[in-house]
């Protein structure tokens, strides 16, 4: 191309990438006009009148530019909107009289030496140097080239400080989840006094000093939000919300103290679900994300990002309420096959009641009434009437439509539990049933009746598979442990005819049941139940026959770590 | 001798209290084995046993007794309606059975016609 002539013409060109800006005019036009300036001005700097610099830039022709030159200038990236224009509307208004010059000086040269100006700020250039040379070839008399060095300021690292603003300006604003960014520095100063003076503990710092939530609050301030924040919380103008950020944490009490405490530790970002007081004054269960500046970030930032949690808050409510009915219904699918030893085991107490009132009665109507067989006995009514109520209570329970409740189990009680329920199931069918509890496991945090109905559903799904087996050998091994991740681990193992192989992968799956009169969902609900409880459940058959159920769940503090809390509650 | 045998503490004590209220002498035990292991032909008069027991249950003890003391007259007593143990047992010979709770005056009734049967066998049998 042109700019190849540029080498082979001038030993000194720059490389067409290189880091020096060139550019090629034809003066031919311009001829005429330089002339005259030349003329008037007699060797002394011309004074540039606005008008005439503009007839002389519009009379100059652009032949060709290199990459540099259109970079440093920003000339459009369409080479077809630069080469054979003026150079009139793309040279810069700053060094336009500094290029009149050079160009002047150049038409009245006799020599071939070059001729530069120098410009000490030229917009966001500084130490501007422009070299002009005419071209070695005689052939070409109105051939100029200048040459720019821009040798200060790494303008690169402006112009993309700047584009970099403007991108990240435009990305909070069209980002579409609302954003506020603020101004925590005031808040920074102080943690760095009380730092100063040898505060560590801020949490209780603050609960000695509730003042100091307080003041944070007022001093650190919302400079900017983008449009979703607005149409969050219901404003029209972003000046409402522009000023101190209490507002952000009206809607729970606490959180600006989190928010605080988070802030002072030097924590990279701080997450919690709260609920903000909106400007109509309703509450908005959302998500909240905070992001800290860390040392080597601009310090005067901090983004703060609300995501809307009230749909899936409510999907999640809907969502447990049906896993609640499912589970009901499940319960009572299981006790409906338990009918009969449930009946069984109420009848027993029921017997004793009876036959020991009217043993009673019997000695009160003695010629010589028996008080002391009569008090003894009627102790054992009261004992006995205790006992049916408790199982009754026991039915009532697993029987009963409630919503989860979370607490601290003792999960060997909670075993131990499902064994008394299922004593007379499993005496009718003849098993034995093993349990080895191991005695020091740490607590769970859960649902005891969805875990019962869990382990009951196990037990009673072995006892049924149990049918088959003979007399000799139907037993069932229960283990309780604690596995090396911290989980407190049940597992049941049967002497039955094991899980068709083909079966054990949909055995979790609703509806899947191999049992005439079985519903199919009783080991889906164990799944869910299992699940929100953060434990996993397995099912396998074991190398001597049978099949082994076994599932695990974080014990207590693992639990909490995990937000399981948050999952029941 | 009447010789009781449930699994249930508090059924088996409520049934040696009504009997002994009825001047009856008796014997509990908690299964099978145990009443099995105590017996011997002639000890006792009666036998009122659970139909559902852990290891034994009524069924089978009564079978044991067919061979061992068949004319010892059987009582079940059991808190399932269960039609076919109850058919089986009085087709093998017992005298009664009934489903819990148990009303004292029927059970009496039934005590002294299987005593009566006992007494009647012992008379046949010496014949």
């Amino acid at each position: 191309m042109e700019l190849a002539g540029f080498a082979t013409e001038q030993g000194s060109s720059p490389p067409r990438h290189g880091p020096v800006a060139c550019w090629q005019f034809n003066l031919k036009r311009a001829g005429a006009f330089l002339e005259g300036i030349r003329a008037g001005s007699a060797d002394k700097v011309p004074d540039w009148h606005p008008g005439r610099l503009d007839t002389l830039l519009r009379a100059v022709q652009i032949v060709d530019v290199n990459d540099e030159a259109m970079r440093l200038f920003g000339l459009p990236a369409d080479r077809d909107r630069v080469l054979d224009r003026p150079i009139a509307s793309l040279w810069p208004e700053q060094s336009r009289a500094a290029l009149g010059d050079l160009l002047t000086a150049m038409a009245s040269k006799v020599d071939a030496e070059p001729e530069t100006r120098e410009i000490p700020v030229a917009g966001r250039l500084q130490h501007v140097v422009l070299t002009g040379s005419r071209s070695a070839d005689p052939r070409c008399p109105d051939t100029v080239f200048v040459y720019v060095r821009a040798t200060l300021n790494t303008p690169s690292a402006v112009i993309e400080l700047e584009a970099s603003q403007k991108r990240y300006r435009n990305l909070i604003s069209c980002l579409p989840i609302p954003v506020w960014q603020i101004d925590a520095r005031p808040a920074g100063r102080i943690f760095d006094r009380l730092r100063a003076s040898g505060v560590a503990d801020i949490a209780s710092y603050s609960d000695e000093h509730p003042e100091l939530v307080e003041l944070a609050t007022d001093i650190v301030h919302v400079f900017d939000v983008n449009d979703e924040a607005m149409h969050l919380f219901g404003g029209k103008h972003r000046s409402e919300f522009i000023g101190p950020a209490r507002y952000l944490f009206s809607g729970t009490p606490g959180a600006a103290r989190r928010v605080m405490l988070a802030h002072f530790s030097g924590a990279r970002n701080h997450v919690e679900e709260l609920k903000v007081k909106t400007f109509d004054g309703s509450l908005l269960d959302v998500l909240l994300l905070i992001s800290f500046p860390v040392p080597g970030e601009r310090s005067d930032t901090t983004i703060l990002v609300m995501i809307d949690n009230s749909g899936r808050l409510a999907a999640e409510a809907k969502l447990r309420k049906i896993e609640a009915d499912f589970s009901h219904a499940a319960r009572l699918s299981m006790l409906g096959e338990m009918t009969t030893s449930i009946a069984h085991e109420i009848k027993q107490p029921l017997s004793a009641i009876l036959m020991n009132a009217q043993t009673s009665l019997r000695y009160l109507r003695k010629a010589e009434p028996n008080l002391e067989k009569a008090d003894q006995l009627t102790s054992r009514v009261v004992e006995s009437a205790q006992r049916a109520s408790d199982i009754i209570g026991r039915i009532q329970d697993m029987a009963g439509k409630r919503a989860p409740t979370n607490a601290l189990l003792e999960f060997n009680d909670v075993v131990h539990q499902c064994l008394v329920f299922l004593r007379h199931e499993s005496e009718d069918k003849n098993v034995v049933i093993k349990a080895t509890l191991e005695p020091s496991l740490p607590p769970i945090q859960g649902d005891r009746i969805q875990l019962q109905q869990v382990i009951v559903n196990l037990i009673v799904n072995s006892l049924q598979a149990m049918k088959a087996a003979p007399q000799t050998r139907r037993e069932i091994y229960l283990e309780t442990s604690l596995d090396e991740s911290d989980h407190v681990v049940f597992s049941i193992r049967d002497t039955g005819t094991g899980i068709p192989p083909d079966h054990i992968e949909q055995i979790f799956d609703g509806f899947f049941t191999t049992k005439e009169a079985g519903l199919g969902i009783g080991l889906a609900i164990c799944q869910s139940i299992i699940k929100a409880h953060g434990g996993t459940i397995t099912a396998a058959n074991h190398p001597e026959g049978g099949a082994v159920f076994r599932f695990s769940i974080p014990a207590e503090h693992a639990a909490t770590a995990a937000g399981i809390k948050a999952e029941l509650a | 001798m009447i010789a009781v045998v449930d699994d249930d503490k508090s059924v088996r004590d409520a049934l040696a209290e009504l009997l002994e209220v009825f001047d009856f002498k008796c014997q509990v035990f908690e299964g099978a084995g145990p009443f099995l292991a105590a017996h011997t032909l002639d000890r006792f008069d009666c036998l009122i046993t659970d139909l559902n027991m852990k290891g034994m249950s009524g069924l089978q003890l009564q079978q044991k007794l067919t061979s061992a003391d068949s004319g010892l007259p059987i009582i079940f007593i059991s808190a399932q309606s269960a039609p076919e143990e109850r058919l089986q047992a009085l087709r093998s010979g017992a005298v009664a059975f009934l489903s819990k709770p148990i009303d004292d005056d029927v059970l009496y009734r039934h005590i002294i016609s299987a005593l009566n049967r006992r007494s009647n066998g012992s008379t046949d049998v010496s014949i």
